[in-house]
Formats: structure tokens, sequence, C-alpha cells
């Protein structure tokens, strides 16, 4: 009998407890556009911050109220414009997809050392107090502040330089702020051919400590069919959309510090491997 | 002078002193290199702005850039030549500024121009405006122009000049060899400054680990001897010379003043303040030279130490000379080395070659053997405490690294008033890069601020 | 030049010799006269406790390394298991069955240290979460005290025993305790009397005091701090009700005070790192421990007030800073 006194005692409890509860969140239901929702939701949910906004429920919040055509989640890629497109019923601007990737090759064995660093494994650190272990006052520091940034593990340092895994890479841009000596850009996914080197020294300085940085002789800018290599601010850059991979930089380069991305140029004879 | 041996309160280190290893030794004179090498800005506050070109010839003295402000500091050819070139170099502490090369002559060309006279008391309202050509700045390491702080804000009283001589750096001993050797004439440019400032009490204090220093400097005050370096008519001056305890860091502006006149100055504050004004020994003979002989800072006394030189000393080197000739000069490194150090073991900075110039604000070079450092690797805070005890400025130096390794930059602001002296991680039994971390949290926290 | 890697890093350049293992191993100095007079008192009892502590303290401290993936240097090497070890077995009665030890040993090693990251980053004083969570889990064990000086050769549970002084003041009375022993202070201060390993000797914990105050590895305001609130604490019940309380001089000497308040209390992890947060932190000891034996219902309280103010040690440390670094004003002083 005591059991059920007490089974209908909860019985009650219950069935009152649960009206309560109805009439509460009716009354204090939050109007939401469900659009919010479904935007959230398509949102890829990494949190990554490259939008700008902390996390993506705050994005979902801003692209429905703004309807802003230049908001982007790049780590979402074409797929999710279209998606977001659909949604929103609005022209989205499908951005190139791109990657993360890391200007320099002068791994430990081929870049110059002065002597061995003691300290936070920081980049920001070491720089900061002036001992990084390179002789190259532009090269990768190697202590990998890009890979604590990085929450897609797409970074790793391999002999002494970061180096990006592409398939883990989101595009979200972390890395690129973290790198203090700004050596890592977002450049458009898929093959490509890339000056590995971002040293502003002149060639006998850098000649001085590394095996494959850029020594400014400019070879490759004269060689090109397309025009569309160029020295801009002491650094050689390519530019990608001129490019058409011929691979007559790649060959004319002394110190072999242009190299070809996920493909394998023609002309050469031994063919590289590809930087990812 | 007082016999009491006077000390700043709290917290600070005894680090072994090892100035036995370069003291002694003669003033050597290195004679000055073929090439030069001048950074375009030796001091802190605006850049300089160069006023020669590629080619030039250039005379001793001559200014090879020129003060951009008035925190700012001209830079003089300390050799006549001509200029090499204009590019961007190495020197301590950064990979690429802006410096002068210039091919010395040998000829020193406009160096006997600089002749000490008599100084004449009338030209008192000139003494700001020389030191302040010369270039003079801090010679103690900061390298803050002198002449800025000789000029208090108008509202502030300043009543005594403290003269830094305590060179509480372990290893060090150019300041301790100068006032030794020219104990006369570096009172004599405390009394310019003092006449610039238009006061008369001077304090000198001493780390008590440089008796000679001391004897040196109260003989030459009490017999007054720097009298015959002026003529007209000179006020009186109260010269106090105090003997103070070795502990680093005894010689850091805000403890020395703290030490001589029990005032501290908090963060933030400058020591007009509390009434004066703090200019280190090397700076009053600078300051000195610039109105005697009107000869502007083209040298300076450095140390050359450590177990990996051949023979530590002192030198006389002109600004400009690779730190490897003065290395040269003390006999050479020796193949064990392990680390090179400008500065002192305490705040000086490693440097990765001895290709680097030298420049006003170098007051030594350590080059060490594994016998002397260590390769120091860190590992957790147990917690102990000793770096609060230790840190003269009364910050939990183990909290901002903890903040710092836990990036919260926003929690790390009280970094900002540390003063890098090094004590804490003297004492860290868990080797922490303490230091380290405050300056990644100063650095995190500016940024914050922006 | 050299052919040997330069050392690049941030100022200073100079260490003084002081380092994590040599701070453990002062501690061990320190606690070397508690542990003989435990021998002495307790026999080869206690060295099976104290051996089974530090061997277990070592072996799951080396199997937590692995498992986190740690190297075991210099962890293992730096002798802050082998402490643990030491302390917990210090705070163990000496009649306690052999896995009973093991089971503290797993608790302060793992539960009490290296879930929260290893050394530097626990809480709790790990050998007072063990001594707790045996407490708590085997009461009967925890509570049977052999009695110091007999059956010093033998082994097992199997040995006369005896309440503690505070667990006969608790339960019987002050007039009992009086009664019990007519040579009680003097027992008190040379440990025949019975209780925890560490629980016994005065005078020899007093003595590892000395030497970790001259040595600097403690300071000593959480140890005169604890002491002293306890003995003005219950100086003050005693000055009211005489014949009930027990006097303050007996509230010291008696129980895990001086061994808490030397050993357990100054552990650096777990308690402040100022020196104005230490007095506070060595009050709060005293206070909660003087407060559990008068007023509650355990006869002893120091493990709890220490577990209890560790917790507030973060607080602690983030409201009680070094004054900063100003002029307080006034007259300007001549030198």
């Amino acid at each position: 009998m005591v059991i059920l006194k007490a089974a209908i005692f909860l019985a009650l409890l219950a069935g009152f407890l649960s009206v309560v509860l109805v009439l509460v969140s009716k009354k204090f239901a939050v109007k939401e556009d469900p659009l919010v929702g479904d935007v959230e939701e398509a949102l890829p949910q990494y949190n990554c911050g490259a939008c700008g906004f902390p996390g993506c429920a705050g994005f979902a919040k801003y692209l429905v109220e703004s309807r802003d055509p230049g908001a982007l989640c790049v780590p979402g890629g074409p797929d999710l414009q279209k998606k977001l497109a659909a949604l929103l019923g609005m022209e989205v601007k499908a951005a190139t997809p791109t990657v993360a990737h890391v200007f320099c090759k002068g791994t430990n064995s081929k870049a110059k050392q002065d002597g061995e660093y003691f300290g936070i494994q920081d980049c920001v650190a070491a720089d900061l107090i002036n001992a990084a272990p390179k002789s190259c006052p532009f090269g990768c520091l190697g202590l990998g502040s890009c890979v604590e940034a990085c929450a897609f593990d797409a970074l790793h340092v391999v002999d002494g330089i970061a180096e990006v895994i592409e398939e883990n890479c989101v595009a979200c841009g972390a890395c690129v702020k973290a790198c203090p000596r700004d050596l890592i850009s977002m450049i458009p996914q898929g093959p490509r051919v890339v000056v590995e080197c971002r040293s502003k020294d002149k060639g006998a300085g850098v000649k001085r400590y590394c095996e494959v940085g850029c020594i400014t002789c400019q070879l490759c800018v004269k060689k090109c069919p397309e025009n569309a290599i160029a020295l801009t601010d002491d650094i050689i850059v390519i530019d990608f959309e001129k490019c058409t991979l011929c691979g007559t930089c790649i060959e004319v380069c002394p110190q072999n510090t242009i190299l070809p991305a996920h493909f394998v140029p023609e002309k050469k004879e031994e063919p590289k491997e590809g930087t990812a | 002078m007082s016999s009491a041996t006077m000390g700043f309160p709290k917290g600070g280190v005894h680090p072994p002193e090892e100035k036995e290893l370069s003291l002694g030794a003669e003033l050597v004179t290195v004679t000055p290199p073929k090439k030069v090498i001048v950074p375009v800005t030796q001091h802190l506050g605006r850049p300089s702005a160069v006023v020669v070109n590629r080619g030039d010839e250039v005379v001793v003295g001559q200014v090879l850039a020129e003060a951009t402000g008035p925190v700012s500091a001209a830079v003089h050819s300390p050799v006549s030549g001509k200029v090499l070139k204009i590019a961007d170099g190495a020197v301590i502490g950064a990979d690429r500024v802006p410096v002068i090369e210039i091919m010395n002559n040998g000829e020193d060309t406009g160096l006997d121009a600089f002749v000490q006279k008599t100084v004449s008391w009338k030209d008192k309202s000139s003494f700001l405006d020389w030191i302040r050509d010369a270039g003079v700045v801090g010679l103690g390491g900061a390298t803050f122009p002198t002449h800025i702080k000789l000029m208090p804000p108008k509202d502030a009283t300043v009543h005594t000049l403290i003269i830094n001589g305590c060179e509480c750096e372990p290893y060090l001993t150019a300041d301790d060899t100068l006032m030794q050797w020219k104990p006369a004439e570096v009172l004599a440019g405390c009394c310019i400054m003092a006449g610039v400032l238009g006061i008369s009490r001077i304090l000198i204090g001493i780390e008590d680990n440089k008796p000679r220093a001391i004897e040196a400097m109260t003989v030459a005050a009490r017999e007054g001897t720097y009298a015959s370096f002026f003529d007209g008519d000179v006020p009186s001056f109260d010269v106090q010379v105090h003997a103070l305890k070795t502990r680093y860091p005894q010689g850091a502006e805000k403890q020395l003043i703290d030490a001589l006149i029990h005032r501290k100055v908090g963060a933030g504050k400058l020591p007009f303040t509390a009434g004066v004004v703090v200019q280190n020994s090397g700076t009053a003979y600078a300051a000195f030279e610039a109105v005697a002989a009107r000869k502007p800072l083209i040298d300076r006394v450095m140390t050359v130490t450590g177990k990996g030189v051949e023979k530590p000393g002192n030198f006389l080197v002109r600004i400009g000379t690779p730190i490897s000739e003065v290395v040269n000069a003390a006999g050479g490194a020796k193949e064990n080395l392990k680390a090179i150090i400008a500065g002192g073991p305490m705040m000086g900075k490693s440097v990765k070659t001895l290709e680097l110039p030298v420049v006003k604000g170098t007051s030594g070079v350590l080059l060490l053997t594994g016998e002397e450092i260590e390769e120091y690797r860190e590992r957790e805070c147990i917690r102990c405490g000793r770096c609060v005890e230790a840190c003269p400025v009364n910050l939990v130096p183990c909290d901002v690294a903890a903040f710092a390794e836990f990036r919260q930059w926003d929690r790390a602001g009280k970094a900002m008033e540390c003063v890098e002296c090094g004590c804490c991680q003297y004492v860290c039994p868990a080797n922490r890069y303490l230091v380290l971390y405050n300056r990644l949290a100063k650095y995190h926290w500016r940024r914050l601020q922006k | 030049m050299s052919s040997t890697k330069l050392i690049l890093q941030s100022s200073p350049h100079l260490r003084d010799d002081d380092s994590v293992r040599r701070i453990m191993l002062t501690v061990l100095i320190a606690l070397a006269p508690a542990t003989v007079a435990s021998v002495l008192m307790f026999g080869t009892r206690a060295v099976v406790v104290l051996v089974l502590a530090v061997l277990g303290c070592l072996a799951f401290e080396a199997i937590a390394l692995k498992i986190m993936k740690k190297p075991l240097m210099p962890y293992l090497t730096d002798g802050s298991a082998v402490v643990t070890g030491i302390l917990l077995a210090m705070n163990l009665p000496s009649g306690l069955p052999w896995w009973m030890v093991l089971v503290g040993a797993l608790v302060a090693v793992v539960l009490g240290k290296q879930v929260y990251g290893g050394i530097g980053s626990n809480p709790f004083n790990p050998a007072l979460v063990a001594r707790v969570f045996l407490f708590i889990s085997f009461p009967t064990a925890m509570t049977t005290w052999p009695v110091p000086g007999s059956d010093l050769f033998g082994m097992g549970a199997d040995v006369a025993t005896a309440a503690t002084p505070l667990g006969v003041l608790k339960t019987d009375g002050l007039a009992a305790l009086m009664s019990s022993d007519s040579n009680l202070y003097m027992n008190l201060l040379t440990g025949h009397v019975g209780g925890c390993l560490g629980e016994t000797s005065a005078i020899a914990l007093i003595l590892g005091g000395l030497f970790l105050l001259l040595r600097k590895v403690i300071s000593w305001e959480i140890p005169v701090t604890f002491i002293g609130t306890v003995f003005a604490f219950t100086g003050v019940f005693y000055l009211v009700d005489s014949s009930t309380y027990a006097d303050p001089l007996f509230q010291i000497l008696s129980g895990g005070v001086m061994l808490g308040a030397i050993f357990m209390a100054t552990d650096m992890v777990t308690t402040p790192v100022t020196r104005k947060g230490m007095l506070l932190f060595g009050f709060g000891c005293g206070l909660i421990t003087g407060v559990i034996r008068l007023l509650g219902s355990y006869p002893e309280g120091v493990s709890f007030s220490i577990l209890i103010m560790n917790g507030f040690t973060p607080l602690i440390d983030r409201y009680i800073t070094p004054a900063p670094f100003e002029d307080k004003g006034g007259e300007l002083q001549a030198p």
C-alpha cells in the first residue's frame, strides 16, 4: 500500500510540474527566426573565428539579420556557400578554395644555425629576444606557434620548419595571425608553383645561411613566359592567376627555391615531390 | 662619506661576483678598426635621421645622424674616412636595423679638435646643449638621452643628483675601472650635470665590492680635485660617496633611489617625483668630455670577460668597432666558448656572433664557457614562492608566468611593472623561464591594449 | 669559434644551485628524525608501512607517467614521490594492513597528484588526500593504534592497541586523560604516545622543522601561525572551563599539529606563495583544527583543516598580493 501511495503521489507531482513547465515555456518563449537555426546547422561548427565572430552561432545570426553578401565562411568551402545561398535566397560569392602555406623550406639541414635556443617553445618569445637558432632573420623559427594556434591539426613542425597538412586545413587563418615572421599565407588549393622563401636579404646574405633561400637573382622574373612573376617588396611573388604551371621558373631557379605542388612539371628531368 | 652600508630593502639576489677576472689589468685602448659599423639609432627614443650619403668623406666627430626630436640623440663618426654604405645590418638584439658603414682611413682627422680645456662656469647655460649635441646617452645600458633626464618638468623640484656607480651586474668592471682611472673627471662631470640642474647635492652610490673605486672617488670628492677643471664662479657642491651593500640589482635606478634616499618610485613614475635625477658614472664622464673637450660620444669603456676569453680586461673602444676586434685585443676567444652575452649575465642579451658593432650602450661582452653557463631547461612550477621573495618590485613572477603559459594575456597585465632584472629566474629551483614569460606577456598585453 | 653550439636564451644567464630535487632531498633529511623516532616506537610495523608507502608511491608515479606519456626523468628521480610516500606513511597508523597502505599510495599519487597534471598542479596535499580517503573508507583500521614500544619486532594486526590521547580526551573526558598517563607531557615530546607514525615525537618533528627553516625550504609563517592559533584558540576555552577542556600545551603537542604545521601545511605546491598569504593560511589551519577538536565530533582535525585551507589557497593567492612597489609618501629622509 505504501508503494501505491508513493507512486500516486509521484505521478501527481509529475503531472503538476509538467503543466507548470509547459505554461512557463509558453510564457517566456524567445521568438527566434527559425532560419537562424537552419543556417547555424548548415555551418561547419568549427567555431574557428575565421569569419570574425567567436562562434558559428553568432555568425548565423549576423548572416540572417544582415544578409551581408560579403560575409563568408571560408572553412565551409563552396558547398556550404551554395547551401547558404539556397537557405538565405541570395547571391553568395563563391570564394576560391584556399589553403594555408608556409613560405620557407629552410629545414635544419639546409639553413645554418648559430646556436641552440633555450626558452619557451614559442616563436614570438624566441623572436622577441632575438634568440632564434637559425641565422636567417626571415625563416621559419620552427617552434610551432602556428601548430598551437591550429585547431584542426593541420600543421606540424618537421625538421625545423612548419608544414601544412592540406587535407586538414580549413583555411581559417589562425596560423597566419600566429606567425611572428609573416611566413604563412592562404593560397589557392590545387596544382601551383610557389617561391618557398620570403627573405628580404640580398643574395650574398642569403647564400651565407641557407641552401634553398631566394637570392633575388630574378632569373624567374625574366624567364616567365606569362609575366606572372614579380619582385614585390624585395620578395619574389608568383601571381597564381597568371601562372600556367609551365615549370620554366622551377628549372631556372639556381637555389631550388621555386617548387611545384600537386603536379609534376613536364620538362623537369627529376620531378620533385609535391610540397604537401 | 658615510661608512654605514646601505642597500635597497626587499628582494634581490647575490650571484657570484666574478669581477676579479677582468679587474687589475690596465685599461687597453683598442686601435680603431679598418671598418666601423655605426647603427643609426643607439638610444631609447625616436630614431635618429641619417645626414650623410654613401661615398661621403667624414671626419672624427662629424654628425652621421641627427636627433629627430627632443627624446632622440645624435650619432657621430668615430673615425675619419669614407661612408661605404648605409644599409640594414645586424646589431645586438636585432637582425636588421639601419647602419652606416665607414671605411677608416686611419688618420683620425678631426680628433685633435677635441682638446680638453678649462671649463668656464660662465658658460653654464650652454652645458645642456653641449651634452645634447655630443649625443650623450645613459651608458649604464638603458641609453636614454642624457639631456632629457637633465630637464625636469616644470612642476618637479629636483634636489639631488644620484650617480650610479653600483655596477651591480656580475662580471662587469667598466664603471669600476673608469672611476679608478679618472675619478676627478667623473666627479667634474657630476658637477656639470648638477650645475645644469641647478642643485648642489650629489650622492654617489658604489657597491662595497669596489673598494678602490670608492677610495678614488672619496679622495677626489674630499680633495676637490675636480675644481681644477673649472674656472669662474664655481658653486660649492655637497658630494657624498656612499658604499652600498653588494646586492643585485642595487644599480637599478629605483632600487638605488630607495637605497640612498629611502623613497620608492612606483611603476610608471619617474625619479623626478622623488626629487632626484639618476645618472650613471660613465655618463658623467661622457658629459665631462662633452663639456670640457666638446667631444662627442665616440668611444666608451667596456669590459670583455669570462672564461671563454684569453685575457679579460677593460677596453676603451670606438663606437662601431666590431666586438670581434675587441675580443682580439683581449687575446681572442677560446675554443670551448659556450655563450656570448652582450651586457651583464643578469640582463645581457645572448648574441649569435661576434661580428656585431659596439654601441653606446655596450657596457661589456661576456664570453662564457660550459663552466660558467648551463643549458637550463624549465620544468613545472612548484609554487615555492622564491621568485616572490626575490622580486625587488613586489610582483608575483610565478603568477605572470602561469598566465603567460596558458595564454591568458588579459590577466597578465602585472608584467608591465616587471623590470626584467632576472632575480626571480635566478632563484627558481624549477628553472622556469620567468623573465621570458614576462616579456612575452608584455608583448601580448601591449597588443591587447591597442 | 668553437664547434659546439652557442646557447641562445633570455636573460638572466645565471642560476643559483637550487633545484626541485635539492628541495625534496632537504625535506627528506628533515623527515629523518621523525622517521627514526617512528621506527623506534613502532618497530617493524613502522618499517613495513614506510617501505610500502615509498615503493607504492614510486611505482604508481611511474605507471601514471607512462600512461600520461611523460618521461620518467626527471619526474621520478626528483624525489617528490619519495617525499609523498614518507609523508603518507607518517600519516598512517603502524598496524595498518599492507594493502591499505598501497591503496593509500595509489590515491595519493594518482588521485592526489597526477590526475591534476603532476607535480606543481595538485590543489590538495597528496598525502593528506590519501589519509582522509583511507580514514573515511576504513575508519576502524585507521583508528587502531598500536601501543608504542610494545612488540617491536612483530608483524600484522596482532598487537596491543590503545586510543590516542586526543581520542581518550574526546570519548572519556579530560579527567580520564589526565589519570591515564602520569608523565603525559614528556611522553608527548618524546613520542611515547599512540598515533600515526609521524604524530608521535614532537621533538623529532621540531628538529626537522628547524632544519627546513635553516635551509630556507620553509618559512616561519605557516608553522608559527598554525601552532599559535591552535594554542590561542584552545587556550581561550581552557581559561573559560579548565575542567572540560585540555590545556593549550597539550593541544599543540598531541595529535598531528606538529607534523601538520611543520611538514604538511608547508607543502609548497598547495599553500600560498606570499608571506601574508601564508600567515592567513596558517591562521585558517589553526582555527579549523581548534574548532574540529573542541566543537566537532572527531578527536582530531589537522588533516581536514589543511585540506580545507588548501582549497582556499588559490583564493588567497588571488587577493593577497605583495604591496605594490611605490612610495607611501611622508617626509623625505636624508641619508
